[in-house]
């Protein structure tokens, strides 16, 4: 995966297009890596999930349970695919900045 | 790290928690050699398998990989020719004429590139060893040579993270202990708003009379699971517990790494010990269950408790009549895939059918079911994005068998089952939703 | 010439081929099996494998779930084979008369032997070829053929086509084959018959007996082994059937 350039800033992804250091996220690098996701725009919906992952993320260091996502933004799981149509463990965790979550998912 | 990867799936860069040492590309045929001899010295099953088969091919229409993939070296008698050519070159008894009748041939850069490629497109089901007249079972020799490629410093990435994260947190997935117990916190109240009940989703209780071990993707992805193994413990009345030293039932080791194995094992045994514990149940998952089932008794035993299956265990419940279903809450025509190492690998084919018959109005089998089963494509931890492409094709053969039913909800209890699949539904356009055995059980459950 | 091809090579087969395969299975034998490797379903009592193993030893039962056409061919072709190997055994033995044994008189037994041998061997021709126009005709068992499979077809069709022959046109006789036979395992060796069709089938045969050791013919008793890596029965911890 080719690296990102926001503002002239390179900023490191792995493989995955996910972000090499979790460090480096501010929102326009959440606009960067939304546009890799084909996600074009982001709207207060997007950043309402973004928010929360990245607050959960801060808090324990790894992406919430995801029907614990839903109930805590209030959109359902068909929701969210519509926000990030490569669902919640892959897309919005993504543009949130967060590890890309492994094992049996 | 470098941008350009030749090989599918990734391989890690990093293999420090295997605690292996790299091997240097030009090394590695000579090291191969060495750790091809190493194991044929102690498996028998790999030097049964290059010795006794006849080319018949028997195999090739048995085996997904190749039905979905239709590469010819991914013929179970093809894939295994691989190691049977260097094998004749080097180790076979015989003069070296005979050998070479056989098609022997030198171990070089190429055919590690071959091994690494095709030993990562089978999914270690074993359901040729059904149909092989010999019993080879190739799984045998994929998880040698996996181990072998661990040894030259060939891991997938997928894998290598997975082993870190067992052992830095207890779990597949790397969460920490205290997301964990703020998940479960948040699990028992909705398991409150749901039924009213005060039910529990205890961790580390001394003396509990069970341990129950889930997969972490329980925790994750597959919490309405999670969820209705509280409720079942609750109404039958048993005690139990989660540890945190361990949630996670699924064995990556098995896959390519017996000392990680070994060592998942043990970590479990000890956590059931240290609680006191009458009894170890898994969750679903099925190479975590054959490992319980098959090897843990050998790697660890004797073991002071026995390490049931939760189907067992509910089968139990439901049959001394401490549990039981309403039908009538899951309508929906249900089929049920028979995860590899429960059917072939586990011994567990009738149990979960007698539960899914009391749970469900409509159960329809799958063409072909029970040990004839076709794997899911995700076997043996295929489950990178990066082999998406790979995994649709070999879920290929699976996809048109639960098109046949014409099921509105598949039954697969095993978290890569669940995983894989409806990946592999959406993409043949199967309209079906996939659900572990336990979610179906926990709607069904009077309380 | 006739000291070295009649009397000395015989023993120096018998030697390599008895001596090749017990060597075999003892290094089998020694390698340790780490883990139980059973696929379920699976008997839960020794006696149940051993059972099992027959069955499939007998019926080819794993070919039998696959494709049928397979089974057949590769079914009629080793059944076949064990009858005319003991057919080989008793009618030299017995010089065709070894119905007698039960009330039939010598020419009936002598006709009986006949039938029965040229039944057998046609059954065993006709599965030898189908395997072979099988290997021949798929690209795919192509793929996975190598010279060494196509050898072992080519001796087995000459060994098999030239007892055919002999049995069609051009007969044997009997007791020159039992004479010469008797006395290699009597250690007192006499002339084997004069028989361009016996000396062509006699000598396919010591090669085949040669290479089987070194070849994938061992599978006839490596089968043994690795089925029981897979049907070695594992009683379970908690029993809940």
């Amino acid at each position: 995966m080719a690296d990102l350039n926001v503002n002239g800033q390179v900023i490191a992804l792995d493989e995955d297009g996910f972000l090499e250091d979790a460090g480096v996220w501010n929102e326009e690098v959440a606009l960067a890596l939304a546009a890799t996701e084909d996600v074009s725009e982001l709207t207060e919906d997007h950043w309402k999930v973004i928010n929360y992952l990245r607050n959960y993320y801060e808090q324990f260091g790894v992406a919430p349970m995801i029907r614990k996502l839903c109930k805590e933004t209030g959109y359902d799981l068909k929701k969210i695919y519509e926000l990030f149509p490569s669902g919640p463990a892959k897309g919005a965790c993504k543009i949130a900045g967060l590890l890309k979550p492994t094992g049996c998912v | 790290m470098s941008k350009e990867q030749a090989r599918i799936p990734y391989e890690a860069k990093d293999l420090s928690v295997l605690r292996l040492a790299p091997v240097a590309v030009e090394d590695r045929p000579k090291a191969a050699l060495e750790l091809l001899g190493e194991m044929l010295k102690y498996k028998r099953s790999l030097r049964l398998y290059l010795d006794v088969c006849t080319h018949c091919g028997a195999c090739a229409e048995q085996c997904h990989s190749y039905l979905g993939t239709k590469d010819p070296y991914n013929m179970p008698v093809a894939r295994v020719e691989l190691v049977r050519r260097v094998y004749k070159k080097f180790f076979a008894p015989g003069r070296s004429v005979f050998r070479a009748w056989e098609g022997a041939k030198d171990l070089d850069q190429e055919t590690i590139d071959q091994w690494y490629k095709y030993f990562h497109q089978c999914n270690q089901c074993r359901r040729c060893a059904v149909f092989c007249p010999k019993g080879i079972d190739t799984a045998e020799v994929t998880i040698a040579m996996r181990e072998l490629l661990a040894h030259l410093g060939l891991v997938t990435k997928f894998h290598a993270g997975i082993v870190k994260n067992m052992e830095k947190t207890g779990n597949n997935m790397g969460t920490p202990l205290p997301a964990i117990k703020d998940g479960l916190e948040f699990l028992e109240e909705e398991l409150k708003e749901e039924t009213g009940l005060d039910i529990p989703i205890p961790m580390d209780v001394e003396r509990a009379e069970v341990l129950f071990n889930p997969s972490s993707s329980d925790l994750f992805t597959n919490t309405d699971g999670l969820m209705a193994v509280a409720k079942i413990f609750y109404k039958a009345g048993v005690s139990w517990t989660l540890s945190s030293r361990i949630a996670e039932t699924a064995n990556f080791g098995l896959f390519f790494h017996e000392p990680t194995m070994r060592e998942h094992s043990r970590r479990l045994v000890q956590a059931g010990k240290e609680l006191g514990v009458k009894r170890i149940v898994a969750g679903e998952c099925g190479h975590g269950w054959r490992t319980w089932r098959m090897f843990t008794d050998t790697i660890n035993g004797p073991l002071p408790f026995p390490v049931v299956h939760l189907f067992e265990e509910v089968l139990e419940y439901l049959r001394t009549g401490r549990i039981q279903f309403d039908k009538s809450k899951n309508p929906e025509v249900v089929t049920y895939h028979d995860p590899c190492n429960y059917a072939r690998g586990g011994d567990l084919i009738e149990q979960p059918r007698e539960l899914l018959r009391a749970c469900v109005e409509n159960f329809v089998e799958m063409t072909p079911t029970k040990q004839y089963s076709f794997c899911c494509g995700g076997g043996s931890g295929i489950l990178m994005d990066e082999a998406m492409d790979l995994r649709v094709a070999l879920g290929q053969p699976k996809a048109e068998c639960v098109r046949a039913t014409g099921a509105e909800i598949l039954c697969a209890p095993c978290a890569i089952c669940k995983a894989q699949l409806p990946v592999v539904m959406d993409h043949h356009k199967v309209d079906v939703r996939v659900k572990g055995l336990s979610d179906l059980m926990g709607l069904a459950l009077i309380l | 010439m006739s000291v070295l091809f009649g009397w000395v090579l015989p023993y120096i087969v018998l030697i390599v081929f008895l001596g090749g395969m017990i060597h075999r299975m003892l290094v089998w034998a020694h390698v340790p099996v780490p883990f139980k490797l059973t696929v379920f379903p699976s008997p839960d009592t020794t006696g149940g494998a051993v059972l099992d193993l027959a069955k499939e030893a007998v019926g080819f039962r794993s070919l039998w779930r696959g494709k049928k056409s397979l089974w057949f061919g590769a079914w009629l072709f080793h059944i076949a084979l064990a009858l005319v190997l003991i057919g080989h055994f008793v009618g030299i033995t017995f010089l065709g008369h070894q119905f007698t044994l039960f009330g039939a008189t010598p020419e009936q037994s002598e006709r009986l032997s006949i039938l029965f041998g040229t039944y057998a061997g046609a059954a065993l021709l006709i599965g030898l070829v189908f395997l072979t126009i099988r290997r021949l005709a798929s690209p795919t068992m192509r793929f996975i053929s190598n010279f060494a499979d196509y050898l072992v077809l080519v001796l087995l069709l000459g060994i098999i086509g030239s007892g055919m022959y002999m049995r069609f046109f051009n007969e044997v006789p009997y007791g020159a084959v039992r004479d010469y036979l008797a006395g290699l395992f009597t250690f007192r060796p006499v002339l084997p018959p004069d028989n361009q069709a016996f000396l062509f089938h006699f000598t396919l045969v010591e090669l085949l007996l040669l290479y089987f050791p070194s070849s994938k013919l061992m599978h006839a008793c490596g089968l043994f082994f690795s089925r029981w890596l897979i049907t070695r029965p594992y009683e379970r911890q908690v029993i809940l059937k």
